[in-house]
């Protein structure tokens, strides 16, 4: 191969510029609406910034030390952010683990079972929080009524603080599970059923089946589909707002809601950036907690 | 023989779970369809009946002319905008992004991959007051674009892309640009072509998160005409109260079916898109 | 290529309906969640039918916090509404900063404020620094709404309904009926509409002598023997089981018969008319504490400012219109009227049910004007209902909700911008 003449037009293919160029568009966005934006966030978080106020001034850490004060929502929200996280998300792990399992033997009418199951991830928030505050209305909705005539209490549902968090819960789980249950399907199909095969001819029970194949051979996914969720739920928001308003009281409120109303109701803005970076850490400390664990023991 | 009684027994079990599944997760959308098909007055006789009658395309037609603000149909044409933009330019920027990280070797490049992946799960909080600031000061606040230019910032295309562009063989490739087609040509006309299964894929992916977003929406649209379908449904809930159900209802039935159908004929691509999208890289 | 075209034709297609030609289009936004947000869309369409150069578009935006969260941002980023509805109590924190138009002497005068035809505190709240900015349509305030038929049954006589504290507990107790099991099918009585007791508890603050802020409006003076009494009224009627021990809210139960009386604002009456098989009746906010009182608020008609003005002349009139037209308002939605020519019209007398709330009209208390006012309605409710909830114990919810009022009496919402 001959060397043409040297040009040293920036375009030619022996630039190093080239692979830039091909990531400029993307790098451009990436940077303009997330790296600029989180530094200015930081920023923001240290000034008494509001939204109709000309002049600003930093304030050291008093925004951050404000969310401590007692009274404040902000611990409040985050606990029951906490809460339902810790409810949610392993049940929808493990619903869709199950799940899976169970739509993916070969039983007639799987393809039925499994669009039934997962259809309701394509549905936006908004839909789903009309249509279960409907059927959850405490006089005239769907459940109390069958509740009623199965000689069940009426149930309070989005009226009493206990009921209200597992509304959320029960709610995103009929909403979610498509979001976990189709990629531990993909995950299940691929792997290679001689692996089963050669394990039954070798003895093995079930449960080791699914022990020391289908869970190590998961793990990829348990770990991409397990901190996708994590973080979701962290991010909650449409069901609360829509359904319970974060009440009773503030039983359901959550921190992305808080977050909301503080900076966008209240319009302090600089308390709102302050919360959205302790968020921000929070979730990334249990994202990399989770990645150690799982990662370390995957198999590739 | 015992195993083969006990295999019938487990294959019934586990039938009859999931008919009670099915049931427990399609309920709830066939009783929004029914009450949006009843006349409001019967939305809540005692007893509940399902079938309508009579039934009724009266709360439909309400739900698109509505005089109470919140057009349904005028938002249902934003949220076709914002994704058919959306898709559009996501593709094109992130097969282009997808490219170097899939065939070329360069100074870089592993804190790009690794921007690329770690961005992958990092959580919204940390951008949404600066972002809506941001789109404040320029006046883009109220228009198609406030939406779709944070959702090209997301890397989950490029990545999926790079992954599937690692599995295109090389000898195409390599034969044109022996043939002198430069990287940009060799890109354009054998790369992206064969990324098309990914590509539908994404534009799946694209088109139910950008149709689905609400939080972001919610927050920088106060026009009721620039709204898309989620934020027009919440404003549509509270101009009809408890006592129009029917019309509630229709509303949001009318939100869900664009993606319902949508997943109806995609539903293969979704679940083979999962697998591709390297969840095991 | 052609999926694009496709989907530009279907913009240009159903773009038709919303371009009205030759027609000043104004964007009227309000927060009529309940009942008489249908009676507003009617009049909406009463004035476009009556004339050839305006055409409203109203929006029903969620009520409360998003609603002047909507509003504020939309001055602020220039597209707002060209007519809009602000309470009484939350008109300082658009007038102070500048960001309403002020009402022309025309529209004042057309509307008879000159001539002094209109109730005192709604049109003062209405004004800053002795400029009008907002005109007020209606008062609405809180009363006793009681199902008559069973009065009757438990033997209470329906049209002598004064209660005070003692027959209100008795009512209650009459009415209250329990099914075998013990479970309760019907409830006496209901406090909590529209999503809390915190403008009952409001009421009975002023019934028991106390009141919300200091005269200066620098702070809090809510946590005295009168409010800790207030609250714990509804504490006690809890423990007594007269009273829900959950937030649910009386709407649905009235209407269905699951419960005989609750306190309601004006605003439910269509809501409530509307449900075939309910015989009701109103009578005045029962008097708990040694004076009388019942919470009321106002919906003034404010114009936001624009960067233009040339859609003010169309906004003024349809506020003119509105303002003329406030009988209809009243008797279709409930409200009470601003105008004391209205109020005393024979059209409005004829309502019987509305004769409740103005009987009221001497003794009514608003919540504090102040810029603050939406984040201290917000989380008075939410402390409040705390209590209700149990989550917090009467003097807890008190003291935390004092720190919290008179912590953002202090700060300014935002300084004087241009």
């Amino acid at each position: 191969m001959q060397d043409r003449r040297r040009t040293l037009n920036i375009f030619s293919d022996r630039s190093p510029l080239v692979p830039w160029l091909f990531l400029a568009p993307f790098l451009l966005f990436f940077i303009f609406f997330m790296v600029y934006p989180m530094i200015q966030g930081l920023y923001i978080s240290f000034t008494n910034y509001t939204l109709l106020s000309e002049k600003v001034s930093t304030v050291g850490l008093r925004n951050y030390l404000n969310l401590l004060r007692p009274g404040d929502l902000f611990l409040i929200s985050l606990g029951n952010t906490f809460k339902y996280v810790g409810l949610a998300v392993p049940v929808l792990l493990g619903c869709g683990l199950l799940f899976a399992i169970i739509v993916n033997a070969p039983i007639k009418g799987r393809m039925f079972f499994r669009t039934a199951l997962s259809a309701p991830f394509v549905i936006n928030v908004a839909s789903i929080a009309l249509l279960w505050t409907w059927i959850l209305d405490r006089e005239i909705g769907m459940i109390n009524y069958y509740f009623m005539k199965l000689g069940l209490p009426k149930q309070e549902w989005i009226y009493h603080p206990f009921s209200a968090m597992m509304v959320i819960v029960m709610v995103s789980l009929w909403g979610r599970l498509g979001s976990v249950m189709l990629p531990f399907l993909a995950g299940l199909q691929d792997i290679p059923q001689e692996y089963y095969e050669a394990a039954i001819i070798d003895g093995a029970s079930k449960w080791n089946l699914f022990r020391y194949i289908t869970l190590p051979l998961l793990k990829p996914i348990l770990l991409f589909v397990g901190v996708s969720q994590l973080v979701a739920g962290f991010q909650i928001f449409g069901e609360v707002t829509m359904i319970t308003g974060g009440g009773p009281g503030y039983s359901t409120r959550v921190a992305m809601q808080h977050l909301y109303e503080v900076g966008f109701s209240w319009f302090r803005l600089g308390e709102a950036s302050a919360m959205s970076w302790i968020l921000f850490l929070i979730i990334m400390f249990f994202t990399i907690i989770q990645f150690r664990y799982l990662s370390g023991r995957v198999e590739y | 023989m015992e195993s083969e009684v006990k295999y019938k027994v487990l294959y019934g079990l586990g039938f009859i779970f999931l008919i009670i599944l099915a049931i427990l997760w399609l309920v709830p959308i066939l009783w929004c369809l029914s009450t949006s098909l009843k006349l409001n007055e019967n939305t809540y006789t005692y007893p509940i009946t399902w079938i309508p009658n009579p039934a009724t395309i009266k709360n439909y037609i309400t739900v698109l002319t509505s005089g109470r603000g919140a057009n349904i149909g005028v938002a249902f044409i934003n949220s076709t905008m914002v994704s058919a933009i959306t898709i559009f330019l996501t593709l094109i920027i992130d097969s282009l992004a997808a490219y170097p990280l899939a065939r070329m070797e360069f100074k870089g490049k592993p804190i790009i991959f690794a921007i690329v992946i770690g961005s992958l799960f990092i959580p919204i909080y940390t951008v949404l007051v600066p972002r809506f600031m941001m789109f404040w000061k320029l006046s883009l606040l109220n228009t198609y674009w406030c939406l779709v230019f944070p959702a090209l910032a997301s890397s989950y295309g490029v990545f999926m892309l790079r992954q599937f562009m690692l599995s295109i063989p090389r000898e195409l490739e390599e034969a044109a640009l022996i043939d002198g087609c430069s990287r940009f040509r060799t890109f354009w006309t054998i790369i992206f072509p064969l990324t098309r299964p990914a590509l539908a894929t994404l534009s799946l992916f694209t088109f139910l998160s950008s149709w689905n977003d609400f939080l972001w929406p919610l927050l920088t649209l106060n026009d009721p005409t620039k709204m898309t379908l989620p934020v027009a449904l919440q404003l549509f809930r509270t101009a009809y109260g408890n006592w129009e159900m029917g019309t509630v209802m229709a509303a949001a039935f009318t939100g869900a079916a664009p993606t319902l159908i949508v997943y109806f004929f995609t539903q293969r691509m979704i679940v083979r898109g999962m697998l591709t999208s390297g969840l095991k890289g | 290529m052609r999926r694009v075209l496709s989907v530009l034709l279907v913009v240009l297609l159903t773009m038709l309906p919303i371009v009205v030609y030759g027609k000043t289009v104004i964007d009227f936004w309000n927060l009529f969640t309940g009942p008489d947000g249908k009676i507003m869309e009617n009049m909406v369409k009463e004035f476009n039918a009556s004339q050839d150069e305006i055409e409203v578009r109203m929006q029903i935006l969620p009520w409360g916090d998003p609603y002047y969260n909507k509003l504020l941002l939309s001055i602020q980023t220039g597209t707002p509404p060209d007519v809009a509805i602000c309470h009484d109590w939350n008109l300082p924190i658009f007038a102070k900063y500048d960001r309403l138009f002020p009402m022309s002497p025309k529209t004042l005068e057309k509307g008879g404020v000159m001539k002094g035809d209109f109730m005192e505190y709604p049109l003062t709240a209405g004004k800053y620094k002795g400029v009008t900015y907002g005109l007020p349509l209606d008062v609405h305030p809180y009363a006793l709404y009681y199902n008559v038929d069973h009065l009757k049954a438990a033997g209470i006589d329906p049209n002598k309904v004064v209660l005070n504290k003692d027959n209100l507990i008795d009512a209650a107790k009459k009415l209250l009926v329990k099914d075998d099991k013990g479970q309760v099918v019907r409830w006496g009585f209901m406090p909590t509409m529209h999503g809390g007791i915190w403008r009952e508890w409001y009421t009975l603050l002023h019934q028991f002598g106390g009141t919300y802020l200091t005269k200066d409006q620098t702070k809090a003076a809510f946590n005295s023997e009168a409010g800790v009494r207030a609250l714990q009224f509804f504490v006690d009627l809890q423990n007594e089981g007269l009273i829900p021990p959950t937030m649910t809210d009386a709407a649905t139960p009235f209407r269905t018969g699951k419960c005989s009386m609750t306190i309601a604002g004006t605003w439910m009456i269509p809501g409530f008319e509307e449900q075939k098989d309910l015989n009701f009746a109103i009578t005045v906010f029962p008097q708990i504490g040694h004076k009388k009182a019942a919470w009321s608020a106002s919906h003034l008609l404010v114009l936001p400012k624009k960067k233009t003005r040339e859609k003010l002349e169309a906004a003024t009139k349809f506020i003119e219109w509105l303002t003329a037209n406030q009988i209809e308002w009243s008797a279709k939605a409930g409200h009470c009227p601003t105008r004391k020519s209205v109020i005393n019209s024979d059209a409005f007398k004829k309502l019987t049910k509305q004769q409740a709330f103005v009987a009221e009209l001497n003794y009514l208390v608003w919540q504090p004007h102040v810029e603050q006012a939406m984040s201290i309605e917000s989380r008075s409710g939410q402390e409040l209902n705390a209590v209700y909830n149990k989550q917090k114990t009467v003097v807890q919810a008190l003291k935390d909700l004092e720190t919290f009022v008179n912590d953002i009496l202090t700060r300014p919402i935002g300084e004087v911008g241009k």
